[in-house]
């Protein structure tokens, strides 16, 4: 008798998908904020240059980017703790030469988001170098502008980050 | 007329065949990428400390060093293993990486980093 297959949808992934998706949209609309204030700087409610001490001490920050860092982690991530478990759930992904072509493209996407962070890092270093704005004060003034907008884009971004950067634990099993 | 040997269509050159993928995992590329960051590191702190640049953008400069070097490596194993891919498949799939530390420390390390970072770039830019 075939051992049934194995169901495509795991509960336990809910908390993870609908992380994921609000956090894009979030995201989306944070960068779509972002585009509307670079076209009429203007219009953008900050000092030049932007105030340190903004409504909420800077020590909130901190603790809403920690905290999104945890949820990412505790949501990314389906404990599987057996070798035996972690078969099961990569069966659905298909063959091994499959797997391969998944293990690759999950480089690639690390290879692409370094080299997004190398350009954001680069900038930064010009701009310090030239005397203009870095990323940090445009940072200020959208948390100066809006406080809670700002704190909410943080949470989903840190969260973003935990749910890829906190290595689980490795497996254990001779399975 | 004597008959020629037969040439095979697909035959190349020795020496000119590519790296296989076991030959170019084995290149000391991690090395040579701590000398040239380890270099870098020493040119901003000359450079920081000389003036020539604001020191500000020194320091961020070597971080901008070490993401290109993360990024120099991470380009490098997905060339190879795009390669591997073709021909063997196993060498494609990640590596275990081996930090020297009890498998229960590892887990907490980015966490570690993160905080860390964070609380450094706030002391940085307070």
């Amino acid at each position: 008798m075939a051992s049934p297959r194995p169901s495509r949808i795991n509960v336990r992934d809910l908390p993870s998908a609908a992380l994921l998706v609000t956090g894009a949209i979030v995201l989306a609309l944070a960068a779509g904020s972002v585009w509307l204030a670079a076209v009429q700087p203007a219009d953008v409610g900050c000092h030049n240059a932007p105030l340190r001490v903004i409504r909420v001490p800077q020590y909130v920050g901190i603790a809403v980017c920690i905290a999104g860092f945890i949820v990412g982690r505790l949501t990314g991530r389906t404990a599987i703790s057996s070798r035996t478990a972690l078969k099961e759930r990569l069966v659905l992904f298909g063959t091994p030469g499959r797997h391969v072509s998944l293990a690759i493209l999950t480089q690639l996407s690390l290879t692409l988001a370094l080299l997004f962070i190398a350009c954001l890092v680069t900038f930064e270093t010009v701009t310090l170098a030239q005397g203009v704005w870095p990323i940090t004060y445009y940072m200020r003034c959208a948390a100066e502008a809006g406080t809670w907008q700002t704190l909410t884009a943080a949470f989903f971004f840190c969260a973003l980050v935990g749910r890829w950067l906190w290595l689980p634990r490795v497996p254990t099993g001779t399975e | 007329m004597a008959d020629l040997p037969t040439i095979p269509k697909r035959a190349r050159r020795p020496g000119l065949e590519f790296p296989s993928p076991r030959e170019l995992r084995a290149l000391p590329v991690g090395t040579a990428t701590i000398v040239i960051v380890l270099a870098g590191v020493l040119v901003a702190v000359i450079a920081g400390t000389s003036e020539l640049v604001d020191s500000s953008a020194a320091a961020f400069g070597v971080v901008a060093l070490l993401v290109g070097a993360m990024l120099g490596l991470a380009a490098w194993d997905l060339v190879i293993s795009w390669a591997a891919s073709k021909k063997i498949p196993s060498l494609a799939l990640p590596e275990t990486i081996t930090l020297g530390l009890p498998d229960r420390v590892v887990p907490f390390l980015s966490p570690v980093a993160f905080v860390g970072g964070i609380l450094l770039g706030h002391w940085f830019w307070s």
